[in-house]
């Protein structure tokens, strides 16, 4: 190319930058309205516990103190002890690691194998659409915890048949709103100029269509996650999901459940604290809603 | 064969459409050099877009061909097809929704660089990029940017940056300024008229704005329901036109000069669709001038050097 | 429905009575008439603020102007200069929060809007003043019949009978060159320019005396838009309504507007009689404006834009708002507040680098 005399109007490369982060920004506005600073603070505190259960935890998670069986709340054990004498908070908190890791581990799973069917279905159209979400329509007529209860019981009790029972009934959720929002994208001028630059198929999908089709999805697994621990919890309750002595939460239920007469508090702390993840990721995704949402922008 | 840069010799799109069949493209036929400017011009919904599209195969073609530097480049796929993108490019009509909004600017005019491997390392792709918002006049504060932090003028120019990141010969300008504000159109129309002079690009300007297009065009077209009615040198189209609508067309520009009342070319009705259209002239219905003769198909005539008028009337009415 | 409305609109026109008194509806354009060189409309150092994100944007910074009866007048500029706020806030429609109108009077035949109620408010806007927006679909709803719509607001504002009111539709229909029998049809099964036509025809049926026609043609292609504001021309002839014209087309300026205002950042920056403003444009602005746009009747090579871009609102500099922009500015223009001058009888500007007109 030859020389050209056309020159920038305002060009001074010692000038700074402005590079604003769009993830950065996403943070800011969702923690902007009370209800989200509440979600946040509460679920740092928790997943900050569970974490670090080894050095929060006042007892192990099996330990048993055969004089303490069904202690009340007291100064030693703050939330009581269960039928075996072991702490209910330390179990507590060493169990929320399967809940929380299942409820992390259904969400990736749903949501890679229902974006990718989605944005499969709503970039090719045609035929490859009309298959994928026929599939959809009939997998969606089943109701999700009823395919839980179903697959769980083909493949038994335990941790990662958990993970795959709930999995498989959010898959169609997202595939739908996956291909509703490419089907929205896809018609939009700059995936066309991405065509007319030569971006592969698979390229304009990840790099074009995806950011910008993935807000309602963002959404959706914030509050999502919720979902995942109560689905995880009440497999576990009605003995299908994951087995004692595994402190997971709807396990803890569980195990509580025949003493609700006499140590009501067996059940009232998982209770609790399955209120209270659900409630934060609730408002967590509440707080991405407005932040995400065009209409409420500045 | 190869002295024209672009050829378009009967140009079809038709679009299936629930009614029956949309002859959006119908039967267009035109050259274009090196270095000059066609406009294309006609209202809403007469296919002046769908054109531009398909020339540069964002579409395929329903018939007709579409030669470039003298070779066959129709409906090519492949990596045939991905060489004649890099070789016609297009700066799309609004600012606003042509660039990723989650893509920062800079990435948005290498993308095209790393597509094409015209480029070994990103960071040649780079200084390239930075070279191209040099001349197009990207501010280097905005090119860590995303589109929504800047204003609709300097959107454009990203846009003219990422047509010309891939080196092309023919660029169609889809209404490239019809979105911006006067002081600002005028910037961007004169950057691409710089820019064809320095690198010696083809555009095709398709515009609904008659003013912009004589300020910068060399040969004009003018379409009506997808068929192309008259083209003629600019001057010529406005001293010397012929088509019945191309005078209703330019009767209708207000004119900025005060003291002449507007000379109206009064139309009746309004422009309709082109689907499933009757064989004789599709302006005929609205035309001052219609008689039987017009309900026959039209054929496309030289009535003078470089004048093509489809009117089977047009001496006769002049 | 249409019962509520009806029952509304009875407390209406007591109020109404109670601002212009005692008066019959049918000789109120008469007394319009007898006016007819006083000014009828009048906007006095009309101020309007958006507030976004704590952050206060002046949308509108002092703007005056009057209309007589007849008259129109173009309210020319870029976008975000304010032209649209200013309509709006002559009908009192702004959408508050964000915005808000922290100053100003709107004299309307001796009356101030400003102070008026909100029902007195209805009675105003659609009877006396009418509006015709930019995208007809935003005046048209679209789950109506386009017949029906005209009705309700003909009934809302007059006496009329049913039967009256569909008579004087009609009417209004043939009158924008619809034929009647389409009054069944929704808004989606009309095009652009005959949306464009329903809303004016809904714009003018009750014979307002003001009409605030913001950029009514930019949604159309030439030929309708041409057809459009030939329309309203003729009816505004007829009518005798004065017109408030929003546009960015200069051409459209010199074929149907008495005068001119130049509007930039919020104010007036150049007002006058069209020929003073097309034959002696003044203001750097304005000569600027005529300069960037491709004439059709020359043949320059290119064209000569403003440089740089409209001033961030949030801003505003200091002194004249286009002195950034300006190649006469000089330290001057960067502080105070820039007064309003006359050049010529009629002719004013804010510019303090020139004080006879070009």
């Amino acid at each position: 190319m030859n020389e050209i005399k056309t020159k920038s109007i305002i060009s001074e490369p010692q000038e700074k930058q402005q590079r604003t982060s769009l993830f950065l920004d996403l943070c800011k506005r969702t923690v902007k309205g009370p209800g989200a600073k509440i979600g946040v603070a509460i679920l740092a505190i928790m997943v900050f516990c569970i974490v670090f259960a080894n050095f929060v935890a006042p007892y192990g998670e099996n330990e048993m103190d055969l004089t303490a069986t069904f202690a009340t709340p007291n100064a030693h054990h703050l939330l009581g002890c269960d039928a075996l004498g072991r702490d209910l908070l330390s179990r507590l908190l060493y169990g929320g690691r399967y809940s929380l890791l299942i409820g992390v581990l259904v969400t990736i799973v749903d949501t890679t194998l229902g974006v990718l069917l989605g944005a499969i279905a709503g970039y090719f159209g045609g035929m490859t659409e009309l298959i994928i979400m026929r599939v959809m329509e009939v997998w969606q007529a089943i109701p999700q915890q009823l395919l839980a209860i179903l697959i769980a019981t083909i493949f038994g009790g335990g941790f990662w048949q958990t993970v795959v029972a709930l999995s498989v009934g959010g898959i169609p959720m997202k595939c739908r709103q996956t291909r509703a929002q490419f089907l929205k994208e896809s018609g939009r001028e700059y995936v066309e100029a991405a065509e007319a630059i030569n971006c592969t198929k698979l390229s304009i999908m990840m790099r074009h269509i995806f950011p910008n089709a993935c807000s309602p999805i963002i959404i959706t697994i914030a509050m999502g996650i919720g979902g995942a621990v109560t689905g995880a919890a009440g497999l576990a309750y009605i003995g299908l999901g994951v087995q004692p002595p595994t402190p997971e939460w709807g396990a803890l239920l569980n195990a509580g459940r025949q003493y609700i007469r006499l140590y009501p508090h067996l059940l009232l702390w998982p209770g609790v604290f399955i209120a209270f993840l659900v409630l934060s990721f609730n408002l967590i995704g509440d707080g991405l809603r407005d932040a995400l949402d065009p209409k409420l922008r500045d | 064969m190869a002295e024209h840069l672009l050829e378009v010799k009967n140009l079809k799109k038709y679009f299936k459409v629930p009614a029956g069949e949309n002859h959006a493209v119908d039967d267009i036929t035109f050259t274009l050099d090196a270095g000059k400017t066609i406009g294309v011009v006609g209202e809403s919904g007469c296919g002046k877009s769908t054109l531009g599209r398909t020339i540069i195969h964002l579409q395929n073609a329903t018939d007709g061909k579409v030669f470039l530097n003298g070779e066959d480049v129709t409906n090519v796929s492949g990596h045939k097809l991905r060489q004649v993108r890099e070789k016609m490019q297009i700066v799309f009509q609004d600012p606003y929704s042509s660039l990723n909004p989650r893509q920062r600017i800079e990435t948005t005019v290498i993308e095209p660089m790393m597509n094409s491997k015209r480029f070994r390392t990103h960071k040649q792709a780079r200084e390239e990029a930075n070279r191209l918002m040099d001349l197009v006049g990207v501010d280097y504060r905005l090119r860590q940017a995303y589109p929504h932090e800047l204003d609709g003028g300097r959107r454009q120019r990203v846009g003219i940056a990422r047509a010309l990141a891939l080196n092309p010969q023919f660029i169609v300008c889809d209404e490239p300024v019809s979105a911006l504000d006067v002081s600002i159109q005028a910037q961007v129309l004169n950057l691409l008229m710089d820019l064809q002079d320095s690198m010696g690009l083809a555009y095709m300007f398709v515009t609904h704005d008659l003013s912009v297009v004589k300020h910068i065009s060399d040969d004009i077209m003018v379409m009506y329901l997808g068929q192309m009615v008259e083209k003629c040198d600019k001057n010529e189209l406005f001293s010397n036109n012929l088509h019945p609508y191309t005078k209703a067309l330019l009767s209708a520009i207000p004119s900025t000069d005060i003291f002449s009342p507007m000379q109206r070319v009064e139309l009746k009705g309004e422009i309709t669709s082109a689907i499933n259209p009757k064989p004789g002239c599709r302006f005929a219905p609205r035309c001052p001038y219609a008689t039987d003769a017009c309900l026959e198909p039209q054929t496309l005539r030289e009535l003078a050097p470089n004048h093509f008028v489809s009117c089977c009337r047009a001496e006769e009415i002049n | 429905m249409a019962k509520d409305i009806k029952r509304v609109s009875a407390q209406q026109r007591k109020d109404y009575m109670r601002v212009y008194g005692n008066r019959k509806k049918s000789s109120l354009h008469d007394t319009y008439a007898e006016k007819a060189d006083k000014p009828f409309l009048e906007v006095k150092d009309l101020e309007v603020i958006y507030t976004s994100n704590k952050q206060i944007v002046k949308a509108v910074n002092g703007v005056s102007f009057q209309l007589k009866r007849g008259e129109s007048l173009a309210l020319v500029g870029e976008t975000g200069a304010g032209k649209t706020t200013i309509c709006r806030s002559i009908l009192r429609i702004l959408a508050d929060p964000p915005a808000k109108m922290t100053g100003g009077d709107i004299w309307m035949d001796g009356v101030n809007l400003t102070d008026l109620s909100e029902e007195e408010m209805l009675e105003v806007r659609g009877a006396k003043i009418a509006m015709i927006f930019q995208d007809p679909m935003t005046a048209l709803n679209p789950s109506m019949q386009v017949g029906k719509q005209i009705i309700e607001g003909l009934m809302l504002h007059n006496d009329y009978t049913p039967a009256q009111a569909e008579e004087r539709a009609k009417e209004m229909f043939e009158m924008v060159g619809i034929a009647p029998n389409r009054m069944v049809e929704y808004p989606f099964e009309f095009s652009g320019g005959m949306k464009q036509r329903v809303v004016i025809a809904m714009a003018l049926a009750c014979n307002p005396v003001v009409l605030l026609a913001d950029e009514p043609t930019t949604a159309l292609d030439v030929t309708i838009q041409a057809q459009v504001m030939d329309l309203i021309r003729e009816l505004r002839n007829k009518l005798n309504t004065a017109m408030v014209l929003v546009t960015h087309d200069l051409g459209v300026v010199a074929q149907n507007c008495d005068n001119v205002a130049i509007v930039y950042s919020g104010q007036i920056i150049e007002y006058g009689s069209k020929e003073s403003i097309f034959l002696h444009p003044t203001h750097p602005y304005t000569i600027g404006l005529f300069g960037a746009l491709p004439n059709m009747n020359d043949n320059s090579e290119r064209l000569t834009p403003i440089a740089g871009t409209m001033p961030d609102p949030t801003r505003l500099p200091d002194g004249c708002a286009f002195a950034p922009r300006c190649p006469h500015a000089t330290d001057a223009c960067r502080t105070g507040v820039i007064p309003e001058k006359e050049i010529a009888p009629g002719h004013k500007i804010r510019c303090i680098m020139r004080d006879k007109e070009a």
